[in-house]
C-alpha cells in the first residue's frame, strides 16, 4: 500500500526529531571533550565557530589515577554482582517456574512488591547492617548492596524467561536421569540463552550505572566510577573539557553494549525488563 | 518418597541462596527500617532513641518537606503529561516502515543506557550559560537573554530537570508502547478502514482503545520514576544539588540528604516510607480509574 505524501513527510520529520532529540546532548558532550579549554571559553561555542580538535583531554583522563581506579572498581563490582545475581537468581527462578511447591504465588507476589519499593527504603537499613557487619566500604559490601535491588528484579525476569521453556523438557531430562541442577544448567539455560544473556547485560548495566548506592556504601577504599563523575562535576574548579571526556568514557561500555545487542535489548525492554 | 514432598525439598534447595541473601539483607532490614521511623538514630551512633510517631508528626510542620512534596508533584505531573504522549508519538513512528528506522531505534538506546549521572553531565555542559551550545542557540533565537542559566532559575530549574529525565525515560515509554502496538490485532483496524473511517478516527476509536492498559502502565511507571527512580536522585545531585535555594529539592533527594549527609536515619527512613505510600496511592488511583472506564 502506498502512503500519502503528507504522511511520508510527517514520518521523516518525526524521525529527524527523534534522532536530534536523542543524539544532540550526547554528541555535544563528545565535541566538548575534543576541544581545548581556551576554545571552549571563547564565544560563540563550537558548532557556531570552527575549532581544532585535540585528544589531550582523553590523554589526561586516561592517566588520571582516580578515574582509572573508579573504572576498574566499577567493572569488578558490576561483573561480580552480575555473576552472583544470575547464579542465585537462576536457581530461584527455576524453582518458581518449574517446581510445584506450596507458597509459590506468595513468593512471586513478594518479588513484585519489592519491585515497587524505592531503592532508598532498602539502602538505609542495608547501610546500617553493612556497617554493623564491618562490610561498609568493602568490595563484598558493594556487591551485596547492588545485589539487594538486582536479585529480586532479575529473578522476576528470569522466571518469565524460564517459563517459556516447556515443563515437558525438564521432566524428560529427569526421566533420563538428569538431576534438577543438571537439567537447569544443561537444558533450561542453554535453551533460553538469548533471554538469559539479555538479563546478564541488564544486570551489568544497572550495576554500572548506579550512583546512589555506590556513593553511600563506598567511602574511601571503594570508589566507583559514577560517584567519581559526580565529584568532578561538583568540585571547586570544574575542568569542563576533561569532565566531558570522563563522562563519555564512563558511558561507553554500557552504550556500546546496548547498541551491539540492539535487537535483544529492545525485545527485553518491551517485556519490561527494566526499571 | 511422595512426589509433592520431594518437590518441596528440591524447591527449598534451589531457593536457599535467594532466601538466605534476601532474608538477611532485605527482609530483616526493611522491618528494621520501619522501626527506625519511630526513633532518632544516626549512622555514627547506631543506638536508636525511641520517639514514637514523632517523626511522622514532624513532617506536617517541616517546611522543606512540604516544599519538596509540592515540587515532586509538579515534577511528576510534567514528567507524565509530556513523557507519556511523547513516548506514544515515538512508538507510532517506529511502528511505520521507513528508511533509517533501525538507526532511529539505535539512537533511542543511547539515552536509555547512558548512566543517569552522565545524562546529567551532558545537559550540565550543553546548557552551561557560558559555553553551552544549546544555551547559545536559545540565545540566538531570542528565547533566553545572554548568559542565562536555566538550571539557576528558580522557576525553570525543576522543569528543566524533568526534561532531562524525559530524555532518558521517553525511549523506555516508547519501547513499551511499541510492544503493545505490535500486539494489536490487524482485523479491527482493517475493517474500520473498509467502512471508510479516516485514519485519525481509526487511531482514536480502535488503536487507542487497545493501548489503554499500556497508557496506564506507562503513567504508573512515570510516577515511580519521578518519585523514586534512580534519576530522581542522580539528576538533582549532579546538576543542581537541590538549588537554586531549595527549588529543586524533591522527596527522594530530600530523603537521601536527610538520612546520609545530614545524618538523620530515622527521619530519612520516614520520608522514604511516605514516598512508598504515595507511589502505592497513585498506582491504585490509576488502576481504579482505568477499570471503571473499561
Amino acid at each position: 500500500m502506498r502512503r500519502s505524501k503528507v504522511k511520508t513527510v510527517v514520518i521523516y520529520a518525526g524521525a529527524i526529531f527523534v534522532i536530534l532529540f536523542t543524539l544532540t546532548p550526547y554528541l555535544l558532550t563528545i565535541f566538548i571533550s575534543l576541544q581545548r579549554e581556551v576554545d571552549l571559553f571563547t564565544r560563540p561555542p563550537f558548532p557556531f565557530k570552527l575549532v581544532t580538535f585535540t585528544l589531550d583531554n582523553y590523554a589526561y583522563i586516561l592517566r588520571y589515577e582516580p578515574f582509572l581506579t573508579g573504572f576498574l572498581h566499577s567493572a569488578l563490582v558490576a561483573i561480580a554482582t552480575t555473576g552472583f545475581v544470575l547464579l542465585a537468581g537462576s536457581l530461584g527462578a527455576y524453582a518458581i517456574s518449574h517446581i510445584n511447591f506450596p507458597g509459590k504465588t506468595l513468593l512471586f507476589n513478594f518479588i513484585v512488591v519489592v519491585y515497587m519499593l524505592p531503592g532508598l527504603a532498602m539502602l538505609i537499613p542495608a547501610v546500617v547492617l553493612l556497617k554493623t557487619l564491618g562490610l561498609l566500604d568493602t568490595f563484598i559490601g558493594m556487591i551485596f548492596a547492588h545485589s539487594i535491588i538486582l536479585l529480586p528484579l532479575m529473578t522476576w525476569f528470569l522466571i518469565g524467561i524460564f517459563e517459556s521453556v516447556p515443563k515437558d523438557i525438564d521432566e524428560a531430562c529427569q526421566i533420563d536421569g538428569y538431576s534438577r541442577f543438571k537439567s537447569l544448567f544443561k537444558m533450561i539455560i542453554p535453551l533460553s540463552k538469548f533471554g538469559f544473556f539479555m538479563i546478564l547485560v541488564f544486570c551489568f548495566i544497572n550495576s554500572w550505572n548506579d550512583l546512589m548506592f555506590a556513593n553511600t556504601v563506598g567511602i574511601v577504599n571503594i570508589k566507583l566510577l559514577q560517584p567519581r563523575i559526580l565529584e568532578f562535576m561538583s568540585g571547586a574548579r570544574v575542568l569542563y573539557t576533561q569532565l566531558a571526556a570522563a563522562g563519555f568514557l564512563s558511558s561507553l561500555p554500557v552504550v556500546a553494549l546496548s547498541i551491539l545487542l540492539q535487537k535483544q535489548i529492545v525485545k527485553g525492554i518491551m517485556k519490561g525488563a527494566v526499571k | 518418597m511422595p512426589r509433592i514432598h520431594r518437590d518441596s525439598i528440591d524447591a527449598i534447595k534451589f531457593l536457599l541462596p535467594f532466601f538466605v541473601f534476601l532474608g538477611v539483607f532485605l527482609i530483616y532490614p526493611i522491618f528494621q527500617s520501619f522501626y527506625y521511623t519511630l526513633n532518632d538514630i544516626t549512622l555514627s551512633h547506631l543506638e536508636p532513641k525511641f520517639v514514637g510517631i514523632n517523626n511522622y508528626v514532624k513532617l506536617f510542620s517541616d517546611k522543606l518537606f512540604l516544599q519538596a512534596l509540592t515540587q515532586t508533584l509538579l515534577y511528576l505531573a510534567f514528567h507524565t503529561a509530556i513523557g507519556v504522549p511523547l513516548g506514544l508519538g515515538i512508538a507510532l513512528l517506529l511502528n511505520e516502515e521507513f528508511r533509517g528506522r533501525s538507526f532511529a531505534r539505535a539512537c533511542l538506546l543511547i539515552p536509555w543506557s547512558t548512566p543517569p549521572i552522565v545524562a546529567a553531565l551532558t545537559f550540565f555542559l550543553s546548557l552551561n550559560p557560558g559555553f553551552g551550545p544549546i544555551n547559545y542557540l536559545l540565545e540566538l533565537l531570542g528565547i533566553i537573554p545572554p548568559k542565562f542559566s536555566i538550571f539557576g532559575n528558580p522557576n525553570l530549574a525543576l522543569f528543566a530537570l524533568a526534561s532531562v529525565s524525559l530524555w532518558k525515560s521517553a525511549s523506555l515509554f516508547a519501547f513499551i508502547f511499541l510492544s503493545a502496538l505490535q500486539n494489536i490485532p490487524t482485523e479491527p483496524v482493517e475493517s474500520a478502514k473498509v467502512y471508510g473511517a479516516s485514519s485519525f478516527t481509526v487511531f482514536r476509536k480502535v488503536t487507542l482503545q487497545y493501548l489503554k492498559p499500556t497508557i496506564a502502565v506507562n503513567c504508573i511507571l512515570s510516577c515511580i520514576l519521578s518519585l523514586s527512580g534512580t534519576q530522581a536522585y542522580d539528576l538533582v545531585a549532579g546538576i543542581t544539588g537541590g538549588g537554586p535555594g531549595y527549588h529543586t529539592y524533591m522527596l527522594y533527594y530530600l530523603a537521601y540528604m536527610t538520612a546520609f549527609p545530614w545524618n538523620n536515619l530515622g527521619y530519612g527512613a520516614t520520608i522514604s516510607y511516605i514516598i512508598t505510600f504515595i507511589a502505592v496511592i497513585f498506582a491504585i488511583i490509576l488502576l481504579r480509574l482505568w477499570y471503571k472506564r473499561t
